[in-house]
């Protein structure tokens, strides 16, 4: 069980954890505030995705993170879109990146474990320190060289040197505040000595007095001047110790920072080793909390320091309250030269250390806090991925990639995650790709798209994130297929209007609905097809509309005046192709009377019918008596003479008795002749 | 004794004879036409009647036909038949009307009729007299 600060310091570890894991929830909600998931949206936004949830405290009491539309917010602290980038862009990184070579990896764990075997606790208090130092210093040195190292156990390893350089420096010193401290006596003796006169002195000569005072005054100043030094070189001792300390103080909380963890469990031991003086309870100092702090912030840290101290030592005796000592000291705690700590760092990294800075001010400040901290999340790490490997062989890529980003964001330089197999990463990476295709497909409605690769995935992972998605998809292009169904039926009552609002309704639900081009694309080729058909009416082309009658009828579907002309003229020419075909048959029956006046009956309802009068004439060639008496019978009729007429009928009826004009004729004009 | 006979001329004979028979046909055509009806009455041009009926407005004709068909019944007028005329370029039918008074007689199709016409208004043929023939 971990204390509370712990937990503190571990929560705040694992807000990078849940960042990435938020990106899904992120980059798949392009709804509005206020859109409602299971409310269908005329616009066609999607509802909020699952993993989009609220600010709340869970069941254990841990806040729980949620996204808005610019990031995440979590703990009252708000984190930016672009720190979620950063991670996602980290994790593909890493999914593309091969894994660490086994046996260096290998070789550079044992390194660090003889290195941690060696600063065990209880050796440290009872081996000597030249011992410890030359069993840790030759696989600190070999770490160093693996090509996996990345400089960290070269930091550890300066910052050793510096304290051991720090150290012979003060030893030398203390020689000297030694023999200092010897010459400060003598002096103090030899001012004694002359202050007070000897009772031996025979003669008092007050010269000689004068010249008593001269010594003395030469003995103050000497003691001056060496109680100066003494002090110069106490406080530089005192300096160059406390630089040791926070220079190795610096390498462990940058260590932790940057979540070297392995490195941060060694750090902590050898400063525990080199500063035993109750090492385990040192508190780090507070500068260097706020120097990491504003470090963080700026991601530059000092090339040179001014760490100087003047002191103004006034040394002197006086005879009434003897030695006195007047010592003003200005300390400059000054950083100059600011540069970029981390060179080579990107300015993606500097984004990733700006989210570190919102929880800086929650470093640990003790080094047991930073050991069981470091501990616990190299413990997490390594479960999560036993959770990973586990959910890949499951099939349910979904978690896995899930459970990757956690372990990736808590102890992305752990031997766990590099030496994770680049095979396996590409399985999650190729599944992250679709993922991100589809979430693409989503965002730009292209939900056909969308469908068919959520569809490919379940064949691929067995835990698809997209249910709840799927669903509201077919319910979009439901919605969206409706409103086309609208558009026909205001077509065909001629709303253009009406089709127009219900076109771009369908079209904001799902813009690249196939019905949708479909629809607006017959009813492009309608309005070409009605100019046509127009001209055609003109032309009086009646064959052409006849053979693209049904081509015709759908494109005045929705104009009921060309509706109606193009019927009634279809019509017609319905009928003319029946007095054709009639026509043809009496002739082949050597009926051509009868082929004749059907003709004649066809041209008068279709006067400019070619091929009715055609037919007409080749039946009146085979016919001439019969045709002429009835032409006759016409005229006499146009001329009022209805006997005439009536004889000619009669005529006629007795060349073609069947036939119908002159029946129709006779029984007419029969009636008119017998008026009076 | 044979008593030489007085003879008569063999010439004058056949001459008497030639006479009398001469007399006698003269004399029955004479009589005869003096008793039919149709004499004297214009026979008519089926050809020019169906060119144009209405100059036959007044005028009295005759001609032979035979019934087509009956075409119609006008109670107070009569019955209008269709008659087939022979004409030098051809058959040529005719509307005829019998009218009421002549309503005895019963014409069926088939049957031929010499007919004895006026032409009323707008040149209808209404018979005046037929027989049949």
């Amino acid at each position: 069980m971990l204390p509370n600060n712990s937990m503190k310091y571990l929560a705040f570890l694992i807000i990078g954890i849940i960042a990435p894991s938020m990106s899904h929830g992120q980059a798949s909600n392009p709804s509005p505030p206020g859109s409602n998931s299971g409310v269908f949206q005329a616009q066609g936004n999607l509802p909020s995705l699952p993993l989009s949830g609220s600010n709340s405290q869970s069941s254990s009491g841990i806040p729980e993170p949620s996204t808005g539309l610019d990031g995440l917010v979590w703990d009252g602290k708000k984190f930016t879109v672009g720190d979620v980038r950063i991670f996602n862009s980290k994790f593909v990184g890493y999914l593309n990146e091969p894994e660490e070579e086994i046996n260096e990896e290998k070789s550079y764990q044992e390194d660090l474990a003889k290195i941690l075997d060696s600063l065990d606790v209880f050796r440290v208090r009872t081996d000597s320190k030249a011992k410890i130092l030359q069993e840790i210093l030759p696989p600190l040195r070999k770490a160093m060289r693996n090509p996996r190292d990345g400089g960290q156990c070269r930091a550890i390893y300066n910052a050793i040197g510096s304290d051991f350089h720090g150290r012979d420096d003060i030893a030398g010193k203390n020689m000297r505040l030694k023999e200092l401290s010897k010459e400060v006596d003598r002096i103090r003796w030899n001012m004694k000595v002359t202050a007070n006169p000897s009772a031996m002195e025979i003669n008092a000569n007050p010269f000689t007095l004068d010249s008593k005072k001269v010594e003395l005054q030469n003995l103050q100043a000497d003691l001056e001047a060496k109680i100066a030094e003494m002090k110069s070189l106490s406080e530089n001792t005192q300096t160059k110790v406390s630089e040791s300390r926070i220079s190795l103080q610096r390498v462990i909380v940058s260590l932790f920072l940057t979540r070297h963890f392995d490195h941060v469990m060694i750090a902590t031991s050898i400063y525990r080793f080199l500063y035993s003086d109750g090492a385990g309870a040192i508190e780090i100092e507070d500068s260097v909390i706020a120097a990491a702090s504003e470090n963080a912030k700026k991601m530059r840290a000092a090339t040179s320091y001014d760490r100087s101290v003047e002191s103004d030592n006034t040394v002197g005796f006086n005879p009434g309250k003897g030695f006195y000592s007047n010592n003003v000291v200005h300390r400059n705690n000054v950083e100059n030269g600011i540069v970029s700590i981390l060179p080579s760092m990107s300015e993606v990294l500097d984004k990733q250390n700006s989210l570190k800075l919102a929880v800086l001010t929650n470093i640990p400040k003790e080094m047991t806090e930073f050991e069981s901290v470091t501990q616990e999340v190299v413990d997490q790490t390594n479960r999560m991925m036993k959770s990973v490997q586990s959910l890949l062989s499951q099939g349910l890529y979904d978690e896995a990639t899930q459970r990757l980003q956690e372990a990736l964001l808590a102890g992305e330089h752990l031997s766990s995650l590099r030496v994770f197999s680049f095979e396996k990463r590409q399985t999650l990476w190729s599944y992250l790709r679709k993922k991100k295709e589809v979430l693409a497909s989503i965002s730009s409605k292209d939900y056909a798209d969308a469908t068919k690769k959520i569809e490919e995935m379940k064949g691929t992972s067995k835990d698809s994130p997209f249910v709840k998605e799927l669903s509201e998809i077919k319910n979009l292009q439901g919605s969206s297929d409706m409103y086309i169904a609208k558009a026909k039926e205001a077509a065909s009552r001629g709303d253009s209007e009406g089709v127009n609002k219900a076109l771009e309704e369908a079209a904001k639900i799902w813009p690249q609905n196939p019905a949708l081009t479909e629809t607006t694309q017959l009813f492009s080729k309608s309005t070409q097809g009605k100019d046509e058909l127009k001209k055609l009416l003109q032309q009086k082309n009646y064959d052409y509309i006849m053979k693209e009658s049904a081509r015709f009828l759908a494109v005045a579907s929705d104009d009921p005046a060309l509706l109606a002309e193009l019927k009634s003229v279809l019509e017609k020419e319905t009928k003319a192709v029946a007095f054709k075909e009639r026509i043809s048959e009496l002739m082949k029956r050597g009926d051509p009377a009868g082929a004749w006046e059907e003709a004649e009956k066809s041209v008068i309802e279709h006067p400019g019918n070619m091929d009715l009068i055609k037919l007409r004439s080749d039946a009146a060639v085979a016919c001439t008596t019969f045709v002429q008496q009835i032409e006759k019978a016409k005229k006499a009729e146009e001329k009022r003479d209805p006997v005439a007429a009536m004889s000619l009928y009669l005529s006629a009826r007795s060349v073609y008795p069947s036939s119908t004009i002159a029946k129709e004729a006779i029984e007419r004009l029969s009636k008119e002749i017998l008026q009076k | 004794m044979r008593r030489a006979s007085k003879k008569v001329s063999p010439t004058i004979l056949v001459g008497f004879i030639v006479g009398a028979i001469i007399l006698a046909l003269l004399g029955g055509w004479i009589f005869g036409g003096l008793n039919d009806p149709f004499r004297g009455v214009e026979k008519i041009d089926p050809q020019a009647y169906i060119e144009s009926a209405k100059p036959f407005q007044g005028g009295v004709f005759q001609f032979q036909g035979e019934i087509e068909s009956e075409l119609s019944y006008e109670t107070g007028r009569g019955r209008l038949f269709a008659f087939r005329v022979s004409s030098p370029s051809g058959q040529v039918v005719l509307p005829v009307l019998i009218p009421e008074k002549l309503g005895r007689i019963s014409p069926q199709k088939g049957q031929s009729y010499r007919l004895k016409v006026v032409g009323q208004e707008r040149g209808l043929l209404v018979v005046q007299k037929m027989e049949k023939i």
